[in-house]
């Protein structure tokens, strides 16, 4: 734990307790969104599916980078990750993204996908009105989140038709832009 | 058949538009929202884990409860995510997406009133409970 970084953090008059309950959430999320994003990828074949293939790896992995990110500050600030991954993913602040009944429905298998993002995105957009102009470290994380859900939401509603996003590809899978500068502890 | 009776529970002016406030009916708390003029009002509990909605936020017609982010229309109280993305081969997860109790409202001049819940035994209101919301008499 970073003392002065907490006490910080408490004097700019935010609950942290219930900032780490949101961290934690947003932790399990991603986390749990990585294993089911593993399992939506794997299932996407066809030919909408080898297409929507590539864009679910992005997402996946960049989840996997959120994940990553949150983690040390979520230590940080003197909170923990559950020693049970089954409480962990208990708590987490979205709803799984289960595979569809029928797998092969491109359509339904997009549902999830952008449901989920929407999803991401509200989290990472209350941890920023919670944080904005007090806790500048976890504000700054969680933009750079929020900026790659965003985009994840662009590309999945883009492939639903529902307008066009200016997405292209990322240069690596999985690349974050926004979080990598975040991730200081592992092999990017 | 016994008629249903409405309380008072607070004024309008208590609850400018988009804006979300608690009151008691029968010990239970309920929370009262403002949707463009129109009133709707639903238990504070979510139906999934307990969440507090009072927190929540508001999208559209829907409450977002703060703690998994399942989200319910607050005109009919029905789960609208993740119930819409939930597979029909996983039945046993409907029990998680179980609809929000939702109070039916009328407003008496600047009074919103609320209809009290039925009694033990008496079926839990449906989803049409909330149809004439922000009804004036
Ligand atoms: S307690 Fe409300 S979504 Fe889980
Ligand atoms: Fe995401």
């Amino acid at each position: 734990m970073a003392k002065v970084a907490r006490q910080v953090v408490e004097q700019a008059g935010i609950n942290v307790d219930q900032l780490l309950e949101k961290l934690v959430a947003a932790a399990a999320a991603e986390f749990t969104t990585y294993y089911y994003y593993t399992i939506l990828r794997i299932n996407s074949i066809g030919f909408d599916g080898e297409g929507l293939k590539e864009i679910i790896e992005d997402a996946r992995i960049e989840d996997r980078n959120h994940f990553e990110a949150l983690a040390p500050r979520i230590y940080e600030l003197g909170g923990k990750l559950s020693r049970d991954i089954r409480e962990f993913a208990d708590v987490a602040g979205c709803p799984d993204a289960y595979l569809p009944a029928d797998p092969r429905n491109v359509q339904e298998m997009l549902k999830v996908l952008v449901e989920a993002e929407r999803c991401a995105i509200r989290v990472y957009t209350e941890i920023c009105n919670m944080t904005a102009g007090k806790d500048h470290r976890t504000y700054s994380l969680a933009l750079a989140v929020l900026h790659e859900e965003i985009e994840h939401e662009a590309w999945f509603s883009e492939f639903l038709g529902e307008g066009p996003s200016g997405h292209f590809r990322r240069e690596t899978p999985g690349q974050s832009p926004y979080v990598s500068r975040f991730m200081t502890a592992m092999q990017k | 058949m016994k008629r249903k009776r409405f309380v008072k529970v607070a004024e309008i002016g208590q609850i400018p538009p988009g804006q979300i406030k608690t009151v008691n009916l029968q010990d239970q708390n309920v929370v009262l929202i403002n949707l463009g003029g129109s009133y709707f009002a639903f238990d504070a509990r979510c139906p999934h884990q307990g969440g507090p909605l009072a927190e929540g936020t508001l999208c559209e017609e829907a409450i977002q409860c703060p703690w998994h982010h399942h989200r319910y229309d607050v005109r009919t109280g029905q789960n609208v995510y993740p119930k819409n993305v939930y597979p029909a081969d996983m039945p046993w997860l409907l029990e998680q997406v179980g609809s929000l109790q939702v109070y039916r409202i009328k407003i008496k001049g600047a009074d919103i009133l609320l209809e009290e819940p039925p009694g033990p035994g008496c079926p839990s209101p449906d989803g049409e409970a909330a149809q004439d919301a922000g009804k004036t008499e």
